[in-house]
């Protein structure tokens, strides 16, 4: 538009046009529309009158804007600052906070108080499980290695961080890493005997084998005596012998009709007890027989669907069962939640308190003997509508809402970009279904596998803790997509949402944004997990998703190094 | 209402009354996008601008003895985005590429539209002279 007019017509006869002017007080002129401007004013007056004429407008114009400021009225400050109260969060932050609290005093702290009934003992659970050898013989020197890989761990997030700065460097550092692994990883389990049979093992009774033994096989047989741990694992599998150490199984039967000197450990179709065991017995079975000649010199912790006791256990019993039968000597406290029944029969003798949650009362023999009467806790099957739908079956899912909601946000606010990408990757539903079932089934699996391996004891452990935590994890990340897909939906039906957005959901969201599609989408996930049979599978279908969109994510960012989190 | 809601956002060290016109005006403007007459209204008569040389001895003229309360008055009669286009020039001083992206603008048209705004500015203080002459000489 800047233009000397030379055609001698009206006002504009040589000179500028005042948009000319006004671009060239505002510094907007080009380097060389800007020279002619200045030579041309430099010869027309009166067209540098018009330039101070306009440089005045504009001052008058500024200094009348300015002249009139004000301060804010105090009172207009204060009343929004009231209504920007974060009542949503605050009431997010309350709901984990009690959730928090009702898991602690709910489960873990009466949890831990049944352990120490049953003989576990210990002032803490971590202490118990770990520190005690409790579960495992071998965590007192496990413990130092988890420790170090743990360090490793927060090394390799870091380095996957500061990959873009660090590219050349990250080579060396993650064999520098794998280097100090192999180092640390335990050299406890390399004394060890192993045999591997493709049907029938058995260890012959005059033999003795001075170190822990692994065996597995179709058919396991130990008439021998095995002075450390054994470890057994097959479909029949006998110990007739003798045991030192403790027994670690897993298989479909295990019977026990020798001695063992320390703790069964089992993840089992069938445990039966004949004969003795020294110290605790913990395990995950179908079907638990302890018969009447059987003897558990310390407590049970089990978790079976058919539990018969009727032997001679010297401290507590702690589980959960479908059905429980107790008929024989108990010595210290048993706290039993049954889902069917709970049996005491004739033979029973029962010295510590007994407590016992279940949907009936119990069948107590006429003669058994109890040093207390049972304290019974008649609870309603959690199948059933009437606890579906009552008030403290709602306040538990609130509570655990509350809990997924902020295991969310703390995700959400510590890797922004992360979880945007996911919840993002989670749009390719077959894509993420397929590769969620594929890794969740394939992690369990290697986890395992890496236990048996020399190096792998470590590394199989943190897997498989790392894999609950990313189960947990996965429903939220599917909770975002949904809430964001709502959402969406929702403003495109309103016709608020640009035609971009309208064509695809895969746009990046803000984190406020999010917040509020997460808090949507377990809203709903959680009140679809309450219709039964049809929600279980659909929460289910939620995790795979969740985890296949998390596991692409994860497995893109590690091809192709991390960006902003 | 909107007002209410930014004043949160609001920075008391910078002036209340520019933050003000410009949250009203980001308002309309986000109403105006959404009915999509926001280009045709600010580009409407843009081929109607008056590119000449005007009478620098006028605008002195008119200029002269003009208070900050004149001014400020003849503001109040401008069109809406006509004086929200001088407030942000002028008074918090944005360039003529934020002034586009707050009015939701294409860049070429801010000096149109800022050119347009004087214009008006003008005519509004003319018409001030005129209506005080007129008061003096019944005065009289």
């Amino acid at each position: 538009m800047s233009q000397i007019d030379n055609s001698g017509r009206g006002r504009n006869e040589g000179h500028v046009d005042e948009m000319s002017c006004l671009q060239y007080l505002e510094g907007l002129l080009e380097r060389p529309r800007a020279l002619e401007f200045s030579a041309h004013t430099e010869q027309c007056s009166d067209c540098r009158a018009l330039l101070r004429a306009l440089e005045r407008e504009s001052k008058l114009l500024s200094f009348a804007l300015r002249e009139q400021e004000e301060s804010v009225p105090a009172r207009l400050l204060a009343g929004p600052a009231r209504e920007r109260t974060p009542w949503g969060w605050i009431v997010s932050f309350g709901l984990a906070a009690s959730g928090a609290y009702w898991v602690w005093t709910s489960i873990i702290d009466p949890w831990q108080a049944q352990l120490a009934q049953a003989g576990f003992g210990g002032s803490d659970l971590l202490s118990t499980v770990f520190i005690q050898s409790a579960l495992w013989k071998g965590w007192d020197t496990m413990w130092t290695m988890v420790q170090a890989l743990a360090v490793i761990s927060l090394g390799l997030v870091g380095f996957l961080l500061l990959r873009r700065t660090l590219r050349r460097w990250n080579t060396i550092a993650l064999m520098m890493t794998v280097i100090v692994a192999a180092l640390a990883l335990p050299l406890g389990v390399s004394a060890i005997e192993c045999h591997k049979a493709n049907t029938n093992y058995t260890l012959p009774a005059d033999r003795v084998v001075h170190d822990d033994l692994l065996v597995s096989g179709q058919t396991v047989r130990i008439d021998g005596t095995v002075d450390g741990d054994l470890f057994i694992f097959g479909q029949n599998l006998t110990v007739n012998g003798h045991v030192t150490g403790d027994v670690i199984s897993a298989g479909s039967m295990l019977t026990i009709s020798g001695t063992v000197d320390g703790n069964v450990r089992a993840s089992l179709g069938v445990l039966n007890i004949h004969g003795k065991v020294g110290k605790n017995v913990m395990g995950f079975t179908g079907t638990l027989l302890a018969e009447s000649q059987s003897e558990i010199g310390w407590g049970a912790i089990l978790y079976a669907g058919d539990a018969t006791m009727d032997g001679r256990i010297g401290r507590g019993i702690t589980g959960r069962m479908g059905h429980a039968s107790l008929d024989g000597f108990v010595g210290g406290d048993v706290s039993i939640k049954a889902n069917d029944s709970f049996d005491v029969g004739p033979h029973a003798q029962l010295l510590g308190k007994v407590q016992y949650t279940g949907p009936s009362q119990p069948a107590v023999a006429a003669g058994a003997r109890l040093s207390n009467p049972i304290d019974v806790n008649i609870e309603a099957k959690t199948s059933n509508p009437d606890y579906i739908f009552s008030g403290m079956s709602l306040w538990h899912k609130l509570l655990f809402w509350g809990a997924s909601f902020i295991f969310g946000l703390v995700l959400l606010f510590i890797a922004p970009g992360f979880f945007n990408e996911t919840v993002q990757t989670a749009d390719r539903f077959g894509v993420s279904l397929g590769v969620g079932a594929l890794v969740m089934i394939a992690t369990p699996v290697l986890a395992c596998i890496a236990c048996f391996t020399v190096v792998g004891l470590g590394i199989g452990i943190s897997t498989a803790l790392l894999y609950l935590i990313a189960l947990y994890g996965s429903k939220v990340f599917f909770a975002a997509w949904l809430g964001r897909g709502i959402f969406n939906w929702g403003r495109s039906k309103a016709g608020t949402a640009g035609p971009s957005e309208q064509q695809s959901f895969r746009t990046v969201t803000a984190s406020g944004a999010m917040v509020g599609h997460l808090a949507l989408g377990l809203v709903i996930l959680y009140a679809v997990r309450i219709v039964p049979y049809v929600g279980f599978w659909l929460a289910v279908m939620a995790v795979v998703w969740g985890f296949g969109a998390m596991s692409i994510t994860l497995f893109s960012r590690m091809r192709h190094g991390a960006a902003a989190i | 209402m909107k007002v209410r809601e930014k004043l949160g956002q609001y920075d008391s060290s910078r002036p209340f009354q520019a933050w003000l016109y410009k949250v009203a005006a980001n308002h309309c403007w986000d109403m105006l996008r959404r009915r999509r007459i926001r280009q045709d209204l600010e580009t409407e008569g843009v081929e109607e601008m008056p590119l000449e040389h005007p009478d620098p001895s006028q605008l002195d003229q008119l200029l002269e003895q003009r208070s900050s309360q004149d001014m400020r008055e003849a503001l109040a009669k401008l069109p809406s985005r006509s004086r929200m286009a001088l407030v942000l020039r002028y008074y918090t001083e944005m360039s003529y590429d934020e002034i586009a992206e707050s009015l939701g603008l294409r860049r070429n048209f801010v000096g149109v539209v800022l050119l347009r705004a004087r214009h008006q500015l003008r005519e509004a203080l003319a018409g001030q002279a005129n209506s005080q002459g007129a008061a003096a000489g019944r005065g009289q």
